[in-house]
């Protein structure tokens, strides 16, 4: 619903950054308001306001009005240039914050995506993505959209709290828009692998979490194959931490992720138990792709060429998150979807592409 | 003759009714909506009307990138002891997996 002024209004904190993407994207400007308006603590936190400034630093001529109170933002998009940078992510959230919704613009810039953020790598106490799902998870989904030159790497490692991490994105490809998606067949599982790190505890604690994951997955009869990634020294950080992310693999290059970082307390055998278990949740409740690569799909499908689209959802997967993506989706680029209920279990989701064009291609 | 058919909602037409909670979309497209229990919470929000809202709340993370997952005791009994024969290959996840045909014993 845009108002007269052609401010598209959104209320509350869902959906923070891929509201603040779409706009991007769409160039459409935007106001946000009741942030956290009943909370304690009201407005926005200190992650949110280092990622409206990281976008700042992304793009040029962008304008961004945060109220007194902090409860509301109006954010005018400028143009995706880009660039080498660093941004120093504020410590209550951990990089994969910031990293992921850089994924949505990265490909569309001017310029090549190369930034380095500093902070905290992994934190058990946000279910965000860690380094390694979105190298293993979210990648392998871009390459499918035509995105195939973007690359993470991890140069220093740090756990919450303190952190001390470094991580370096660097997207090569620049593309017009990402190609239009077929995917009408689950894929089949091939093996699954894995990578359990951790910094400042003893090296026994990686391989602990390992055994307790391959307990876990041995019945699935595939091959199992978990990396032991024990960072020591100067760079892991400042804080000790640990955690595995498992990866099921298809031939075709589908991939369903699940993670998980230790606490305090916890052993690490069921950790990489849990893990494993959560894997094999996300195997049975999803079709293509999995519940947290599902946003990233829906984006880049929507600003795909005007040609429809197709893939495979489990029923399971339309819940109130996806709704609620679909309505923000449709707010700004203003075209829906259409679910086919196949069976019981699969339904079958198509979307027109809007017929967006990246910055770099555009004719000034 | 009321309440024995239940409504199956198309959820094309759900989705983007903004004035229809994504929560309340999926009940009703689940088929899981009871009128009678709507009623009853409408008179509890007109008690409720002048009673002080508790302000005090603190936000749940609604921007995140995990998804939850039913607690660990759960997926245990749904994927080790509901499963008698777990160990030759989790049943329902045998359709999602591609493994290689095993060798029986005899030949090896």
């Amino acid at each position: 619903m845009s108002s007269k002024s052609g401010i598209a209004t959104f209320e509350g904190h869902r959906n923070f950054r891929l509201r603040l993407i779409l706009a991007t994207l769409a160039g459409k400007s935007i106001k946000i308001s009741k942030i956290r308006s009943n909370d304690v603590n009201p407005g926005l936190r200190d992650h949110e306001v280092s990622f409206l400034r990281l976008l700042e630093a992304v793009t040029n001529g962008c304008h961004i009005e945060i109220s007194y109170t902090g409860t509301a933002v109006i954010y005018k998009p400028g143009i995706i240039i880009g660039g080498e940078l660093t941004h120093v992510c504020a410590n209550t959230k951990p990089v994969g914050y910031f990293i992921e919704p850089m994924l949505y613009l990265a490909p569309f810039s001017k310029k090549k995506f190369s930034i380095i953020f500093k902070g905290i790598t992994t934190s058990d106490k946000s279910k965000d993505a860690t380094p390694e799902s979105i190298k293993w998870g979210l990648i392998p989904i871009m390459e499918k959209f035509g995105v195939r030159e973007i690359s993470l790497y991890i140069l220093k490692r740090g756990s919450a709290p303190i952190g001390g991490g470094e991580v370096h994105l660097l997207c090569n490809s620049l593309i017009p828009q990402p190609l239009t998606i077929h995917a009408l067949d689950i894929p089949k599982f091939s093996a699954i692998r894995g990578v359990s790190y951790s910094t400042r505890v003893s090296p026994s604690i990686v391989n602990r979490m390992i055994d307790g994951a391959r307990k876990a997955l041995r019945p699935t009869g595939v091959e199992v194959n978990i990396t032991a990634d024990v960072w020591r020294g100067e760079n892991s950080g400042k804080s000790p931490g640990y955690g595995i992310t498992l990866v099921a693999e298809s031939k075709k290059g589908w991939r369903i992720v699940a993670e998980g970082v230790g606490s305090a307390g916890e052993l690490p055998e069921d950790i990489g138990e849990t893990v494993a278990l959560q894997l094999l949740e996300e195997i049975s409740t999803s079709a293509v792709v999995g519940l947290n690569q599902l946003q990233l799909v829906l984006v880049y499908m929507t600003i795909g060429k005007e040609d429809i689209g197709r893939f495979k959802l489990s029923n399971s997967q339309i819940n109130e998150n996806f709704i609620w993506y679909l309505r923000d989706i449709k707010q700004l680029f203003g075209n829906e979807v259409f679910i086919k209920e196949e069976d019981k279990d699969y339904s079958l989701l198509s979307i027109k592409g809007v017929g967006f064009t990246s910055v770099s291609k555009k004719i000034a | 003759l009321q309440g024995s058919v239940r409504r199956r909602w198309d959820i094309n037409k759900l989705l983007y009714l903004s004035n229809i909670d994504p929560a309340e979309v999926i009940k009703r497209w689940k088929g899981q909506e009871e009128d009678d229990e709507e009623e009853e919470e409408d008179i509890e929000q007109e008690e409720d009307f002048f009673t002080k809202k508790s302000s005090a709340e603190v936000s749940e993370d609604l921007d995140q990138f995990q998804p939850t997952y039913p607690s660990i005791d759960i997926l245990r009994k749904k994927y080790e002891d509901s499963d008698e024969e777990y160990e030759n290959g989790y049943k329902f996840l045998k359709d999602r997996f591609l493994v290689a045909p095993k060798m029986s014993e005899e030949n090896g």
